[in-house]
């Protein structure tokens, strides 16, 4: 059976094929480069990472690094945190973002296309010029970290998984690509549910959402990826070690003139682990069979 | 099945009007809300128009009950609440995190039952957006640690604490500090930060590289012609290809390029400002001679290529592997050397006399007391503590940087005899004037590095890069 | 079909009017409402409160640390007099338009060319995507020894086909390219993923039946596979010039806007006016202009590519 959308197959003749891999082999050293020479220069002696131009293979294997790089501040602690804030986004997000890109795909509801391009309007403004007004409003939501009814008094939602979680809970981007998806799906697959008495929300639910796996995978990556790697946002929300994440915690390397770089390069090979787990469970779901069936004439 | 196209809507013009109404009307409805005068707490401004569409109450942050008449010495401390969690932000991480975090618990074991909560910013930019972020919504921590550069800015919004009442408290006196020193602390004549450790410049040289090129290591370059004349044998080029520098000239728009300018322009007696602060002087003659002698050394003296080594700060320099024969630096070098190329032969003396005379210039990290801390005596406590020459000597000798107190500097051998240190101290003590004090300063370094960077890479002369520079600077200066 | 299903279809509801009579059509509204507020609710509180008050900065002296001054539109004419806003803008499309085609083509024909079994499609798909986990430090670090022009990788290679590298990043013309190339390379994963999805939707039949008919691959592909994918390049043609336009990481650590402000862009000096100038009120209204110029770019797309097509 022919994989559809597949050139590669194709390409019946063996030496067109090792071409091909050999192409795809260059081009993903080139992709992983640096992702390698990091993991290189984790497990390198001091007096070799500067090597100039640069080596590749450690002199020594300094495995210890990695156990100094854990050591030298409460990682575990960072670990969990992030992992509840990322994790907290993931959910929120493709919840919300499917619920709202198929009503802006499919549910006529009055004032659509007008709140549409609003929410794309908010992509439109540089995210530095956000900071200090997100960080007030936080600060003074009511009833919150010792707020009173008006807001004033505590410290809000600042310092907290719900200040770092909740305004990153819907984005626009998230929005738009269920959006598109969903548009991809032909209206009439809900017809005969709808001739069987099926509400809107049942529809759905039982039919257009499983339908949208690979969108819903895609998605997923991409803002579990944003939020582990997201330095700024946590930066201005958390002070305290309870909240901080992985991205800060990383700076106990680094400073103006100075950076613990074997140390530094062992802590982000490490925190970068989970991203490539979530992107390779992700990506099973970008494979054929798992999206349309039985649509038949 | 058939394929049959089948539109669905687009967005029409009707509905991309109404957005656009709808964003507008916002605007004009908070700008309507928030034009009336903001409350006379500086610290808590913009808490009324980020309330949103509607006629929120201006409820300003409780913050805005805490004396904002700062003149009186005691009445910031009286009313602090003194909680015994005494909060920390600053840059001194890295090389310095273990000096800071020795001074924490020396000061906790000193102070039982006082703690030091701290957070740190490797980017010293990253802490004054945070700490910007934190004033503005009203709680700033208590003490914070940062490049000197960010108090005059800090001081001239009247955002903090000023410090002379406090030492004269304490019985501080000014003389503790090396005057270059003190003075990057100070705006206006008053004292808002002190310092916790000082960095001036010197001038690095690889021995092997000296003795290879037939120079005395024991004795070198004292002047810039020296300097120069050391660095052109010691540049050695092979097939055309150059393979070793004999002196490295930053070419990023850097802090490396900007020191090295401001460096030279000490030696040829110019100053960066006028004598009264509000105009640019480093577009003069001395100015211009030395920018000029360090284009001359990437152009005319050839001792190194554009693009040689140069790097991120701190990765794959050239002079940890034997490449390069002499550089300005600082002295965290020293500790970057040991720990990346500890074999590297090198020694280190005061920077070659220009014109003018032998000058270095000199930076420092402050510690100061935003206004909006509400626990301003223990804050003090801290700090005062920090001042005190024992854990001066502590803090520096672990970090290794320079000690900002004479009493501290000569009582411990580490800065008078180490042989890496010892000139960074007779250079602070013998010539050092301070890094340039202006709260225009940040803005205008951004375009001072631009412009010596186009003239470094032969885009523009050294007087246009200059004046253009210096305009910029007299316009900023100006508004100051 | 039978007239009392039809009402019950999307079709029949949209057919007639009034919602009163159409339970279909009532029910999508509701739903569509119930739907959509949650994320709205967020959105105002948490988007459009911000990006309203931005806006209202951008009328204001505003140093941040004292309260915000009323001046009307005396920051924009500032602005439009400011030849480094003027230098930021014209970098900044310069880079869009490099950016853009880049990511979106190699995006496009890794995805499709890892769309299907071959040997190691997982391990050449993380590979792919590894740049865009790849923290920006540990990548400039390698991409400026890559760009060195003396032993960097990239010069070293040009030397072998006889051809003298350029200074790259310390070039006012190579500067540029070199950061538009170090960006495709660290998103070419996203676009990648994005499309493999949108692959996946595409039914199996198609390029079956055109098989059959006697169809190429290249035939398969431009007319089969790219119209389908037009709802995905749609959106990642309008998210890829929106983030263009706001492009700041790469320039902050690579050149800080060098040589020269040949790669300043304008989130770049919006960055450094706001935070290290404390000239927010400008930087705001500078951010205003960058949004003008966004949006517009966003509406021509929506009119020229929005005509969304689906085939049953």
């Amino acid at each position: 059976m022919l994989a559809a959308g597949s050139i590669v197959r194709q390409m019946a003749l063996r030496p067109a094929r090792l071409a091909l891999h050999l192409a795809l082999i260059v081009c993903s050293l080139l992709m992983a480069g640096p992702f390698l020479w990091m993991v290189s220069t984790s497990l390198k002696p001091n007096d070799q990472i500067f090597a100039f131009p640069p080596e590749w293979i450690p002199r020594v294997w300094m495995w210890v690094d990695y156990a100094n790089a854990m050591q030298a501040a409460p990682f575990a602690l960072y670990f969990r945190n992030t992992g509840i804030y990322a994790g907290g986004v993931l959910v929120f997000q493709l919840t919300l973002c499917s619920m709202a890109g198929y009503a802006f795909a499919r549910l006529p509801f009055p004032g659509r296309q007008a709140i549409f391009v609003a929410i794309l309007a908010t992509m439109m403004v540089p995210s530095q010029m956000l900071l200090i007004p997100l960080f007030v409003l936080l600060k003074h939501v009511p009833l919150a970290g010792g707020n009173d009814l008006l807001g004033a008094g505590g410290n809000g939602w600042l310092d907290s998984f719900a200040g770092l979680i909740v305004p990153q809970a819907v984005t626009a981007f998230g929005i738009f690509l269920m959006r598109q998806f969903f548009q991809t799906l032909p209206a009439e697959l809900g017809d005969a549910a709808r001739i069987d008495g099926a509400s809107e929300a049942q529809i759905f639910w039982r039919i257009m959402l499983p339908l949208t796996k690979p969108a819903l995978a895609t998605l997923g990556i991409i803002t579990f990826q944003a939020a582990w790697n997201d330095f700024l946002w946590p930066l201005v929300v958390t002070d305290t070690e309870a909240t901080r994440t992985l991205q800060l915690g990383l700076q106990v390397f680094q400073d103006l003139n100075s950076t613990d770089w074997a140390l530094l390069m062992a802590a982000t090979t490490v925190t970068s682990l989970p991203i490539v787990v979530v992107f390779l469970v992700g990506q099973r779901y970008l494979v054929r069979g798992i999206a349309l069936t039985g649509l038949k004439g | 099945m058939l394929l049959e196209p089948r539109t669905s809507p687009q967005i029409s013009r009707r509905s991309l009007l109404a957005g656009t109404a709808v964003a507008l009307a916002s605007v004009a409805v908070v700008a309507c809300g928030s034009a009336s005068p903001a409350p006379v707490a500086t610290t808590a401004p913009a808490a009324a128009p980020t309330k949103g569409a509607g006629a929120a109450p201006t409820a300003a942050p409780t913050v805005a009950a805490k004396p904002t008449t700062a003149a009186q010495p005691t009445a910031a401390a009286s009313t602090s609440t003194g909680s015994l969690t005494i909060s920390f932000w600053s840059s001194l991480m890295g090389s310095k995190e273990a000096a800071r975090a020795g001074l924490a618990k020396d000061f906790e074991a000193a102070n039982p039952g006082m703690k030091i909560q701290h957070e740190g910013f490797f980017d010293i930019m990253q802490n004054n957006e945070k700490l910007l972020t934190a004033m503005v919504a009203g709680n700033p921590p208590d003490v914070v640690s940062n490049h000197y550069y960010f108090v005059s800015n800090y001081a001239n919004a009247n955002a903090l604490v000023p410090l002379d009442p406090l030492m004269a408290q304490s019985k501080m006196a000014d003389d503790l500090f090396v005057p270059s020193i003190l003075q990057l602390g100070q705006w206006k004549g008053k004292t808002y930060a002190l310092p916790i450790y000082a960095d001036t410049m010197a001038y690095f040289y690889n021995v092997d590289l000296y003795t290879k090129a037939g120079l005395d290591p024991e004795k070198p370059a004292a002047t810039w012609n020296d300097m120069i004349a050391d660095a052109k044998k010691m540049t050695v080029r092979q097939g055309g290809k150059l393979v070793q520098e004999g002196m490295s000239v930053p070419q990023d728009a850097s802090e490396d390029l900007s020191n090295m300018f401001y460096a030279m322009l000490l030696a040829g007696g110019g100053s960066f400002l006028s004598g009264d602060g509000k105009t640019a002087a480093f577009n003069d003659a001395s100015g211009q001679q030395a920018l000029q002698t360090m284009v001359d050394l990437v152009h005319t003296d050839k001792v190194t290529d554009i693009g040689f080594g140069q790097g991120l700060s701190g990765a794959a320099t050239p002079f940890y592997d034997n490449k390069t024969g002499s550089r300005y630096d600082i002295p965290p070098t020293i500790f970057n050397i040991s720990k990346y190329a500890p074999k590297l032969n090198y020694a280190i003396s005061p920077l070659p006399a220009g014109p003018k005379g032998q000058a270095t210039p000199v930076l420092a990290f402050e510690m100061f007391i935003p206004k909006g801390s509400k626990n301003q005596d223990n804050a003090w406590k801290f700090i005062a503590f920090a001042m005190t020459p024992p854990e001066q000597v502590k803090f520096n000798k672990t970090s290794n940087h320079l000690a900002c107190e004479p009493e501290a500097l000569q009582s411990d051998p580490f800065f008078t005899t180490n042989k890496y240190v010892k000139p960074f101290y007779e250079s602070l003590i013998g010539f050092s004037k301070p890094f340039p004090i202006t709260p225009a300063y940040a803005d205008v370094l951004a375009t001072l590095q631009q412009q010596l960077q186009a003239a470094v890479l032969a885009k523009s002369d050294v007087k246009t890069a200059l004046d253009t520079a210096a305009s910029y600077a007299n316009d900023q200066l100006s508004k100051v | 079909m039978p007239a009392a299903e039809a009402s019950l279809t999307s079709e029949g509801a949209v057919a007639r009017k009034g919602s009163r009579r159409h339970p279909v059509l009532a029910d999508q509204r509701r739903t569509g409402l119930l739907f959509v507020t949650p994320a709205l609710v967020l959105f105002v509180v948490f988007s459009v409160v911000p990006v309203v008050y931005a806006f209202y900065l951008a009328f204001t002296d505003y140093r941040v640390l004292t309260p915000p001054r009323w001046i009307g539109l005396e920051n924009f004419v500032a602005m439009a007099h400011d030849p480094v806003f003027w230098v930021a803008m014209r970098n900044t499309t310069y880079y869009a338009i490099g950016y853009v085609p880049g990511a979106m083509v190699l995006g496009l024909i890794a995805a499709v060319l890892l769309n299907g079994r071959i040997r190691g499609v997982t391990a050449y798909r993380t590979a792919f995507y590894i740049p865009v986990v790849t923290s920006i430090i540990v990548a400039s670090i390698i991409w400026l020894w890559i760009y060195n022009p003396q032993v960097g990788l990239l010069n070293w290679a040009l030397s072998l086909i006889g051809v003298q590298g350029p200074a790259w990043l310390y070039s006012t013309t190579w500067a540029m390219p070199a950061v538009i190339i170090m960006s495709v390379w660290k998103n070419l994963g996203y676009v990648m993923i994005i499309y493999l999805a949108a692959l996946q939707g595409i039914p199996a039949h198609l390029y079956e039946a055109a098989s059959v008919d006697g169809a190429s691959g290249k035939d398969s592909f431009f007319k089969i596979t790219l119209p389908l994918l037009k709802p995905a390049t749609f959106f990642i043609f309008v998210i890829s010039c929106i983030s263009s336009f706001q492009v700041f990481g790469a320039v902050y650590v690579m050149t800080k806007g060098g040589p020269v402000n040949s790669t300043t862009t304008l989130v770049y000096e919006i960055y450094i006016i706001s935070f290290q100038a404390l000239k927010m009120g400008y930087g705001a209204a500078e951010s205003v202009a960058l949004f003008a110029a966004i949006f517009i770019l966003s509406m021509v797309n929506f009119r020229l590519l929005g005509q969304d097509t689906e085939y049953i």
